[in-house]
């Protein structure tokens, strides 16, 4: 069975709040301040205004992902389980309100942290390969997290900010933008404790984190009959430059196949960074067909996943 | 779609939990790594979100013997026969706003879990939700542990629970109940772990014969259940009962 992902639909808010003062704001010490902005070159990160609403996002970008389709089945992946739009029953009803799809299930996909969006291709995967499943069924995936809720969501100590967005795509048999060859996933719950990790477990999740990366990438491209000298581009979860160059020894790649260009104007944007790598590189015209890309996404916990897609001729893509 | 037969089952209570005021609670949690105003505003949103004035606003604390319902109904379950995944349907924030439960549930967990995800916003029908999900999400012959969990973490002053609950349910290919049908109950919601622990009772009871079928209403559901022999735990014997066709 053929699995392919349309082209994705990114919403970003068009404020961009310069990274020092979030940091500022959240309390953070200079020396902090310094390594994030000037070794890492963070500049700014997308910022819902005032009247912006994520949930207005989530619709827009699944409306276009859609593009006037029915889908049975929509997947939230989000990595904050503090929401703006609450716990209960409202999200599902604005969803389907919103999109316009009063029959489907509505499904928030978390726990796993930034690693939701891209585990939910495999969630839609299955569900695209149930018993009885029909050829042409749809299933929508919408990411999308608000950092800018506060300063606990807002700041990775020492390592990343976080910022507001959305982005959506769809799931397929057959013909589409992205053929999905297979994903992978690892992960290390010696994190579990989060943003209360000690200084020592906080520089040891550094070091698990490319062993974690390292491990999804190999086992998602054996899934497929690839190895790392097959792949065109790494898109990556957005942490620093270093993190990446430990994980291209590992896979012995170049760090120019690694797409980081966007990590000084967005920062991290949950489990969406690969996301917007692939539709950044797709809009410029960066991609083509045959290129196999690797999305990348590490989450706090630990979990890591990597997704392997393959770019299809603009004549096999049915998608907007 | 696959049969969903439950094979065992346990259920887990944390009584008068401790709500206290969000804003010292939540403020004197932090190291230096955020200042109090900006956990205030954060509160207030949280608030202003929820519809509950600011001041009556409160927030579950940590649990007073350290293990919060979901620990103790995971670990009541015990281990399955072979390693499998885990599902937590949470309907609330973690408890514990700067730590993850799911990977600590799975790093803590005495056994191999082959997979984990948490459910969240399941709507005003979390029952049917989840049993729609579970119905092509399970892998036959593999099973899985489904974790409930009602623990509201925002919460109004003037409504404090009297109780959290936690539900374990271990599916599998055989067990001595099984799921036969499910449709929304009308205007009525809830969450997804009601009528689980009445079902737990009356298993642990022996009030039930081969060939019985009841009715549970949970998460806005009427679930039609069948119970086929034996108790949670305990191999199944033959199927008795079957699902009504849809």
């Amino acid at each position: 069975m053929t699995i392919t992902l349309s082209r994705v639909t990114i919403r970003l808010p068009r404020r961009l709040d310069p990274v020092d003062e979030i940091l500022e704001r959240s309390g953070r010490p200079r020396t902090e301040r310094r390594l994030m902005t000037r070794v890492y070159g963070m500049r700014s990160s997308p910022t819902l205004d005032d009247g912006e609403r994520l949930l207005d996002l989530l619709v827009d970008a699944g409306r276009a992902a859609l593009d006037g389709r029915l889908t049975s089945l929509v997947l939230y992946g989000h990595t904050l389980l503090v929401q703006p739009f609450g716990h209960d029953g409202e999200l599902a009803a604005a969803l389907r309100a919103g999109l316009d799809q009063p029959g489907a299930n509505v499904y928030g996909v978390s726990g796993i942290a930034c690693t939701s969006v891209l585990r939910s291709i495999e969630l839609a995967a299955r569900y695209l390969g149930r018993p009885g499943a029909a050829d042409d069924e749809t299933v929508l995936v919408l990411g999308g997290d608000q950092g800018s809720l506060g300063s606990a969501s807002r700041v990775i100590p020492g390592f990343v900010v976080c910022g507001d967005g959305a982005a959506a795509f769809t799931v397929r048999r057959g013909r589409g933008r992205y053929r999905y060859l297979a994903g992978a996933a690892a992960r290390d719950t010696r994190f579990h404790h989060n943003l209360r990790m000690s200084d020592e477990d906080a520089r040891e999740f550094g070091a698990s984190s490319v062993q974690g990366v390292v491990r999804a990438i190999r086992e998602a491209l054996a899934g497929c009959g690839l190895v790392p000298s097959d792949v065109d581009w790494i898109l990556p979860a957005r942490c620093n430059r270093f993190v990446w160059q430990a994980i291209c020894r590992e896979l012995d790649l170049g760090i120019d196949q690694v797409h980081l260009d966007l990590l000084a104007d967005q920062g991290h944007i949950f489990g969406l960074d690969a996301l917007l790598s692939l539709a950044h590189m797709d809009r410029g015209g960066q991609l083509r067909p045959g290129d196999r890309c690797v999305l990348v996404a590490i989450g706090q916990g630990a979990y890591f996943q990597a997704s392997v897609v393959e770019v299809t001729p603009e004549e096999d893509t049915t998608d907007g | 779609m696959a049969e969903l037969l439950v094979q065992s089952m346990s259920v887990a209570y944390e009584f008068d939990p401790p709500y206290v005021d969000s804003v010292p609670e939540l403020a004197g949690m932090f190291d230096d790594s955020v200042t109090d105003e900006a956990m205030t505003t954060q509160l207030r949103t949280v608030a202003e979100l929820a519809g509950i004035p600011p001041h009556r606003l409160r927030r579950l604390a940590g649990p007073r013997d350290g293990s919060e319902p979901v620990d103790r109904a995971l670990h009541a379950i015990g281990a399955p026969a072979a390693p499998q995944p885990v599902l937590l349907v949470q309907d609330a924030p973690d408890r514990d706003p700067f730590a993850t439960t799911l990977p600590r549930l799975i790093h803590e967990a005495p056994w191999p879990v082959t997979e984990e995800l948490t459910l969240t916003h399941l709507g005003p029908n979390p029952g049917c939700e989840l049993l729609d999900f579970l119905s092509w999400w399970l892998s036959p012959g593999i099973g899985a542990t489904v974790l409930l969990s009602h623990q509201p973490v925002f919460v109004d002053a003037d409504r404090l629970p009297a109780r959290l609950t936690a539900v374990a349910l271990r599916f599998g290919d055989t067990g001595p109940l099984m799921v036969l049908d499910w449709r929304a109950a009308g205007p009525v919601s809830g969450n997804a772990c009601e009528g689980w622990p009445e079902v737990h009772a009356v298993l642990q009871d022996g009030r039930l014969s081969p060939g019985d079928t009841f009715e549970i209403q949970s998460g806005g559901a009427r679930i039609r259940l069948g119970y086929v022999g034996g108790r949670p735990g305990q191999a199944a014997s033959p199927l008795a009962v079957r699902p009504r066709p849809s």
